[in-house]
């Protein structure tokens, strides 16, 4: 068999569909899978959760971020700075993880100070992650568009973030 | 150049970048088109009044158009916010949104942003 497994990182990843080859299972084209830090292209009988592909509107959503870092600078024409890779870079391994939990942002853009914004929406309720052009990154929770709070991101901070927007009553059966 | 005050009834034009796009897809505009740049002393946008629409725009394939009302800015969002004429040689329509901190928090980004209709 090929070796099919080839260890990425968010500034490498591929993002032109390949199509899957013998495996029924996963037999319909351009699919990817995701296990950790591995893209898995075409067929690999080491795949059998349904939560290991990553979507086509994920990996469009992946391809929109690679696409600012093409972006000029004054791009906004009130000139905004071009955006930073490692925003670019967080902001993508974060779409990610948030693939893993089967979540897809709502909105995706640049700030005019290269910053990247992933935004995630349920209802009236939106979770901004910001992720700096200097590699400090944020969270700010929303309801009606009054802030409720604003943190630090890292690890548990996104964890907590995330359950507050779609778990908000604790039944998370269908998130984690 | 003759500077004109700007009224609570006046609007003003903001160019909003489409791609990537800062309309979101329920059609509200990201907070981020009323952001301050680090450095920057006010917002730009044009005196809708004095702007000829299809020069404030500049590329319609790459911007819409916004506007905003003046009284609203000083009014409802307040917290030191004016809107002042600052005509530049190439743009005599060009104006700023100020604030006398010389900040403008997220949250009054968001209330413009809120309050802000896409014309053209």
């Amino acid at each position: 068999m090929n070796n099919s497994i080839k260890e990425i990182s968010p500034s490498d990843i591929i993002f032109s569909p390949k199509s899957s080859t013998t495996n029924e299972e996963y037999s319909s084209g351009n699919q990817f899978f995701l296990v950790d830090k591995y893209v898995i292209y075409g067929t690999s009988t080491s795949i059998s959760k349904p939560n290991d592909i990553l979507s086509e509107n994920t990996f469009f959503e992946i391809n929109k971020l690679r696409s600012f870092l093409h972006l000029p600078e004054n791009w906004d024409s009130y000139g905004a700075t071009k955006p930073a890779k490692p925003a670019v870079e967080n902001s993508i391994d974060f779409i990610i993880r948030l693939a893993n939990r089967q979540q897809e942002p709502f909105f995706i853009a640049p700030s005019p100070n290269g910053d990247i914004l992933v935004e995630l929406k349920d209802n009236n309720v939106s979770l901004e992650f910001i992720f700096g052009e200097d590699g400090t990154n944020h969270t700010i929770g929303l309801v009606d568009n009054e802030e409720m709070f604003r943190k630090d991101l890292n690890e548990t901070n996104e964890s907590c973030s995330l359950k507050w927007l779609y778990c908000p009553d604790g039944d998370c059966s269908n998130w984690e | 150049m003759e500077i004109v005050q700007i009224g609570n009834d006046d609007f003003l034009l903001r160019r909003i970048p489409i791609s990537p796009s800062y309309i979101k897809p329920d059609g509200s505009i990201s907070s981020f088109a009323f952001s301050l740049k680090k450095g920057e002393d006010g917002i730009s946008t044009d005196l809708e009044r004095l702007a000829d629409k299809n020069k404030t725009v500049l590329d319609r394939t790459k911007f819409r158009l916004a506007k905003i009302n003046a009284g609203f800015i000083r009014n409802d969002i307040n917290d030191g916010l004016d809107c002042i004429h600052n005509p530049l040689p190439e743009n005599y329509a060009h104006s700023l949104i100020t604030s006398r901190t010389g900040k403008i928090s997220d949250s009054k980004s968001r209330a413009m942003a809120r309050n802000t209709e896409v014309i053209y």
